[in-house]
């Protein structure tokens, strides 16, 4: 009978298990758990008892893990899987501790199948005994994760936290609220055991929890303020790895409430979600989180308003100092808050002191080398964004809060520090100065730190950018006016290394260290410096070459009267005005570069690049030298006056530092310097334009060179020179010689340059540098190999040096600086004796075109004729390097008094002659005592010999009407000086014949 | 009196009724019992024995049970149902109807701790499981005497409901068939059950009945038309006991068909409703009146009125809505048949009740056939 047979089982069933306390093994006996089963469908009044008895089996796993018996012997720990890693002991056990997996699957399928019913019963039940059994069996109090952990283990434990779970799905609107009811029932019998539970099933409807929480915590707190809120804490800490939505969702409606208290509750919202922070980092964070997200000026202002309400609350008083470490444990949007506190530093002073005591201990923390999660904060790319925009902030506080945390980074993250270096010298702007003061203080490093980054690799880092930035130059527009991050850059630099310089300042930047970095960094200085005059030169050649043409065109049109060329005019001012636009921006953008090579060269001369003390490797040597003396010529380019003069003086300064520190530095700066004013840069100095062939329109096979070559065996073969014309055109046209006067002013600031690479500081007698010149001056202009040795020759031979003479006399009225070059050279004796073949060539061709006027007719001589001048100025060059001797200096003064021939006499008979017996070498001087080179005429053994000079005195007896006063000066006054002083045989110096 | 109540009480102690071994001693307590039951002035020792010896009932203070405080019971679940199969073998035992009725009636009386009560309904969910009918036709008495809507019966109901309804898949066969096993119990659980739902006196909206106890009532009023009088069948009581007046689920059941349309469209309805217009013919050859009180007809007809009001609210006209059409049309049919089966007491007034609900066509006719 079915009936009776299932009564029988009641029976044997309430049996079994009242009698099963002693016996775990019978209540763990499958059938029975299978019996058990079958009640719930068959004996509906049972469940309860039914249930009862699963808890029972529930208990019986749970003693099980938590007993001895069942640990690990290696690890103490409870064995998870019995069945495989347990011992045979433990493994017999087995059945007794999984028998509530039975229990728990067909509770689960009663779950997902059967009538929804079930569920609530079946969750509340499971709560109940979670509660209880992890109550009993929690033997020391656990963190939430490691409970977690260490329940989950046990299967029992496990299995009801999943019926829990797949319960709570099914659930309706008002039963979950239920559920969560009896949730926090259990909390609250059982806190110190229950919270892992609520922060592990919290997750099934987490707002409602943690809003649930937050409101215990908070009645908590008012009742005691000084309550531990543990449990809360934990939760809400454990579930905020999951659903910090949630958290901060919660955490935005209580401060809603706490900025706007309606009820007495309200009033302690603050102070507690601020004492709950206390607890854990992660809802310190969420509640940052919210702040900053909330965060508005409105929003100070009402805490301002409302902070009074709190702080009667008396439990306020003790929150002050942990609030002032909060900050170091943020993970993110720590930087903001410091940053948004430093900004209302100015109006309240509390965040003054909350600053000061963050920083401090930020500091304090960075110095023992302790990590805290605020650096990972600001590690972030954004928070490094943020803080650069603030190191360039009017405000003070920001600032300075902006700059320290930077410095506190860079203690970890070198690369942090290079970055904001480079940034802020690209950034700071000369009209905002806050930038550059954030730079000073920021290269001072952190005080006290060992190991502190050196900020070499910064200036490398923005250097290497410029260079791209001036290489590539960028493509974007940028409006006229603004300055680019190069000029920035470099002003920024000179700002520093001026300040350094004026030692009164900045005592955070070692001075050395400063300017050791920068010289350091010299390499790629030197090659943005390159790549920015490079482009100067450029454009300045092509200005000239552009100048040029203009020019000959007029001319031509002035020769021929061509009517074409008015037309063509015509069409260039057509043209003009719609290049200009395209032409300004050009034009704008080298005034950039112009100011750009400025810079440089300050910073070059403010960190004494190229001086002795610094080590270069020669190529930068080389280039640098190259670069000054390039930059010298650009410089005289310049629009005013001052500018040019205010250009050289910078390329003195350099060009006179590389020179005295190193010898071939001054030779490539003399070369470059001479050269540039012979061939390249010529036009600055007022040099004539030899036209290119092509622009005077010859066709290719009347050029004469190319008719020459048919007939270049003759004895005329070399003569092509000579000619001044061209077959079937005429004459050359005439050189504009009286156009273009030398510009003075440019020639002087030439002299200059070339007198700072010369001079030597410490041994100011040192001609070393003139000879040189002197030196160059014969390597470049006289075309010769041969015969460029000091000694004169006989009269007779210049025919055959006449073709290289012409040449050369050509480059002197070519380039019209190569007199006042000689002029100079001519001042420091002896080294205008190594120029002896340019003042031969001059001389010779002098004495050969005077000649050669006395032969045809008489024609007297103009002022300004350029014979006449030529003469002139030979003789001054010869006078005032003592090359001739005294009645002979006065020669130049008085030679325009003179007809050709007498002209062409003298020059023979006095100044080539002497100048053949008395080779101008640089033997015949003798060095004082004080190391200079002079040459002692008034001696009576020194005397000119008579043959030298009795031509001029008879000539000048002749023209005493005119000359008495030369004469008198000359002669009589020499004679006397002669007679009154004493023969000194020292003073007469042997005469080397040079070869 | 008490005297002799200590006597008994040391006779019993004597004969071995140890607290310790506790089913023991309630089953011997249940013979006892059977003798004492018969006299009537020892009313008060079998309460005590009962209290002490069946339910180990102490009072709050652990003392002697004097003061008003209720009574606890020591009995864990295990204990309880120890004693619940104790009482189903001895009510299975062969016995005296009223004999078992008394003690069943001792056992539990109108007023229960909450504990007994909860052992009530776990016995009675037991009894329905396991069919044990002398258990259940007790139950049933218990239930006509107590009166089938008081809160205990209700509560007893409603455990029925959630067992075997709720919790399970698919109705038990065992609660198919309880109409033949206990059909005195069953008609008298239909009363009850039928009050519980789409009673809007009970829970202010009406809630339909779960589906699966639809059906199951559905199932029992079709194959047992005659299950609404059972309850009609005289009570075995002990001597000198007056038996409570019967209730038929009649009433309530047309509750459910009359407003069910207002809340539900199931097919289940019509099919009750066929049955119960056949049950309400057949009364007419038993000439019985009392078939359908008539408080129990007027609260349908508060609850319609309820739906009107509610229906103007929403502006809507009650002729337009086909949920009341349905409503009236079979609360008229039942109407025709009840009045012409002569099962209505007062039929005036119902009438003029009926005439104050808006107009329908059907019903318009019916009062009309009648009120001459």
């Amino acid at each position: 009978m079915l009936r009776q047979n299932l009564l029988d089982q009641l029976k044997h069933f309430i049996e079994t298990v009242s009698n099963g306390h002693s016996n775990p093994q019978l209540l763990t006996n499958p059938s029975l758990i299978k019996l058990a089963l079958g009640f719930l469908e068959e004996l509906p009044a049972t469940r309860d008892i039914v249930f009862e008895y699963f808890a029972l089996l529930a208990e019986i796993s749970v003693q099980l893990y938590v007993s001895p018996e069942m640990a690990d012997p290696k690890t103490g720990m409870p064995v998870s899987q019995v069945k495989q890693a347990g011992n045979r002991q433990q493994q017999a056990r087995a059945p007794d501790y999984e028998s509530f997996n039975i229990v728990k699957t067909a509770l689960q399928s009663l779950v997902w199948k059967g009538p929804p019913a079930w569920s609530p019963l079946i969750a509340n039940w499971s709560l109940e005994l979670v509660a209880k059994l992890s109550d009993k069996y929690t033997q020391r109090r656990m963190t939430i994760t490691a409970s977690c952990n260490y329940w989950l283990e046990c299967s029992a434990m496990h299995g009801l936290m999943t019926l829990i779970n797949s319960c709570f799905r099914k659930l309706t609107q008002p039963e979950e609220e239920a559920c969560v009811e009896i949730m926090l029932n259990a909390f609250h019998r059982f806190p110190m055991t229950f919270d892992w539970i609520v922060a592990r099933l919290g997750g099934c409807f987490p707002y409602k929890i943690i809003m649930q929480i937050l409101q215990c915590g908070i009645k908590r707190f008012v009742d005691d303020y000084r309550c531990h809120l543990d449990s809360e804490a934990g939760i809400l800490d454990y579930m905020t790895s999951c659903h910090e939505q949630h958290l901060r969702a919660a955490f935005r409606e209580m401060l809603r409430e706490g900025f706007a208290p309606k009820k007495s509750l309200d009033v302690a919202v603050v102070p507690f979600l601020l004492i709950t922070t206390n607890y854990s980092d992660a809802i310190l964070q969420s509640l940052v989180n919210v702040l900053v997200e909330i965060y508005s000026e409105d929003m100070s202002e009402v805490i301002v308003q409302k902070s009074p309400l709190w702080l009667s609350n008396k439990m306020f008083a003790d929150m002050q100092p942990t609030l002032n470490n909060a900050v170091l444990r943020l993970n993110e949007h720590g930087a903001t808050l410091l940053i948004t506190a430093a900004r209302l530093a100015e109006k309240f002073t509390w965040c003054q002191d909350f600053l000061d005591n963050s920083m401090q201990e930020l500091e304090q923390w960075v110095l023992n080398q302790r990590n805290f999660p605020l650096l990972a904060d600001l590690a972030y790319e954004e928070t490094k964004y943020m803080l650069w925009k603030s190191c360039l902030s009017t405000n003070l506080f920001e600032q300075q809060t902006a700059v320290r945390l930077l410095l506190v980074v860079s203690s970890q993250h070198p690369h942090i520090y290079y970055q904001t270096i480079s940034q802020l010298l690209r950034k700071s702007y000369a009209q905002n100065p806050n930038g550059i003061g954030a730079l000073i203080r920021l290269l001072g490093g952190q005080s006290g730190m060992v190991n502190f980054p050196g900020f070499t690799p910064g200036f490398k880092m923005v250097l290497e950018d410029i260079t791209l930035h001036v290489q590539v130059n960028s493509r974007l527009p940028v409006p006229p006016g603004t300055p680019t991050e190069a000029f920035n850059t470099f002003s920024n630099l000179n700002i520093l290394a001026k300040m350094h310089k004026s030692k009164n300042v900045a005592p955070y930047i070692k001075a050395q260290q400063l300017n050791q970095a920068l010289n350091e960094c010299l390499p790629k200085i030197i090659q943005i410096f390159d790549c920015t005059v490079n482009k100067l030169v450029l454009k300045m050649d092509r200005d000239a070459a552009e100048h040029s043409a203009q020019k000959f065109k007029a001319q031509q049109s002035n020769n021929n009267n061509n009517n074409s060329n008015d037309m063509c005019n015509g069409k260039e001012y057509g043209k003009r005005p719609k290049l200009e636009a395209g032409e300004s921006k050009v034009e704008d953008e080298d005034a950039t570069r112009m100011r750009l090579a400025h810079l440089i060269v300050d910073l070059l001369n403010n960190i004494e690049a190229g001086s002795r003390t610094n080590v270069l490797r020669t190529p930068m040597v080389l280039k640098l030298a190259v670069l000054s003396v390039k930059y010298f010529f650009v410089g005289l380019t310049e629009r005013t006056v001052i500018r040019r003069a205010a250009a050289s003086h910078r390329s003195y300064n350099l060009l006179q530092r590389q020179c005295s520190a190193r010898k071939i530095a001054r030779t490539i700066c003399l070369r470059e310097l001479v050269e540039g004013a012979l061939f390249y840069h010529g036009h600055l100095l007022g040099q004539l334009e030899e036209y290119e062939l092509d622009e005077l329109k010859i066709p290719e096979q009347e050029l004469l060179i190319l008719q020459n070559l048919h007939t270049s065996s003759g004895a005329n073969s070399n003569r092509s020179v000579l000619h001044s014309g061209i077959i079937g055109r005429g004459l050359r046209p005439v050189l504009p010689s009286n156009e273009r006067s030398c510009d003075a002013e440019k020639q002087a600031l030439y002299l200059k340059a070339l007198n700072a690479c010369c001079a030597d500081l410490e041994k100011p007698n040192n001609v070393e540098g003139y000879s040189l010149v002197s030196l160059l001056l014969v390597e470049l202009v006289s075309t010769d190999v041969m015969y460029n040795g000091l000694p004169f020759p006989d009269e007779e031979f210049t025919k055959v040096t006449m073709e290289r003479d012409m040449q050369i006399r050509r480059a002197f009225i070519t380039s019209p600086v190569l007199w006042a070059v000689l002029g100079l050279i001519a001042a420091h004796r002896p080294a205008l004796c190594y120029s002896s073949v340019l003042l031969r060539a001059l001389c010779a061709t002098c004495l050969h075109h005077w000649r050669g006027k006395n032969v045809n007719k008489y024609q007297p001589t103009s002022a300004n004729d350029e014979l006449m001048l030529c003469t002139k100025k030979m003789l001054q060059l010869l006078a005032m390097s003592q090359l001739i001797p005294p009645p002979l200096t006065n020669l130049h003064l008085i030679i325009d008094h003179f007809e050709s021939a007498e002209i062409a006499l003298l020059l023979r008979e006095c100044i080539w002659n002497y100048l053949k017996d008395h080779v101008p070498s640089p033997a015949l001087f003798h060095v004082d005592n004080n190391g200079l080179h002079w040459r002692n005429t008034n001696t009576p053994m020194a005397r000119v010999p008579p043959q030298y000079v009795d031509t001029l005195r008879h000539l000048m007896q002749r023209k005493l009407s005119t000359l008495g006063h030369h004469y008198h000066q000359m002669f009589i006054m020499g004679e006397l000086m002669a007679g009154q002083s004493e023969p000194d045989p020292t003073a007469r110096l042997e005469i080397v014949e040079l070869d | 009196m008490s005297l002799s109540v200590d006597n008994n009480k040391a006779g019993l102690r004597k004969m071995d009724m140890k607290l310790e071994n506790y089913p023991t001693c309630a089953v011997e307590a249940l013979t006892r019992l059977e003798t004492l039951i018969a006299s009537r002035n020892k009313q008060n020792m079998v309460m005590q024995i009962i209290s002490e010896y069946i339910f180990l009932e102490r009072s709050a203070k652990d003392g002697p049970l004097k003061s008003q405080a209720l009574p606890i019971s020591q009995l864990n679940l295990f204990q309880e149902f120890q004693l619940i199969i104790a009482l189903i073998e001895y009510f299975s035992r062969p016995g005296r109807d009223a004999t078992r009725n008394a003690i069943f009636l001792s056992l539990f009386g109108s007023h229960l701790t909450p504990q007994r009560s909860k052992l009530l309904s776990r016995l009675i969910s037991t009894a329905v499981s396991g069919s044990v009918a002398p258990l259940l036709s007790s139950a049933g008495t218990w239930m006509q005497q107590v009166g089938c809507k008081t809160p205990l019966s209700l509560e007893v109901a409603q455990n029925i409901v959630s067992d075997f309804i709720s919790y399970t898949r698919k109705t038990p066969e065992q609660l198919k068939h309880l109409p033949m096993v206990g059909p005195h119990f069953a008609a008298n659980f239909m009363v009850a059950v039928a009050d519980l739902y789409l009673n809007e006196q009970r829970s202010h909206v009406l809630t339909p009945p779960p589906d699966a106890l639809l059906d199951t009532i559905t199932e029992w009023m079709t194959e047992n038309p005659t299950l609404c009088q059972a309850s009609q069948q005289p009570l075995i009581l002990p001597a000198g006991a007056i038996a409570m007046p019967f209730a038929t689920p009649l009433a309530g059941l047309l509750r459910w068909v009359v407003l069910a349309p207002l809340v539900s469209n199931r097919a289940a309805y019509s099919n009750l409703h066929l049955s119960l217009l056949r049950t309400l013919q057949q009364l007419v050859s038993s000439g019985e009146t009392t078939a359908l009180p008539i408080q129990d007809l007027m609260q349908i007809v508060q609850s319609l009125q309820n739906h009107c009001a509610r229906l103007s609210e929403s502006k809507t006209d009650p002729d337009t809505d086909a949920a009341y059409q349905k409503s009236m049309e079979r609360f008229a049919q039942a109407v025709q048949i009840a009045l012409s089966s002569n099962c209505i007491t007062n039929q005036i007034q119902l009438l003029c009740v009926l005439e104050s609900l808006p107009p329908h066509k059907l019903m318009k006719i019916v009062i009309a056939a009648h009120k001459k």
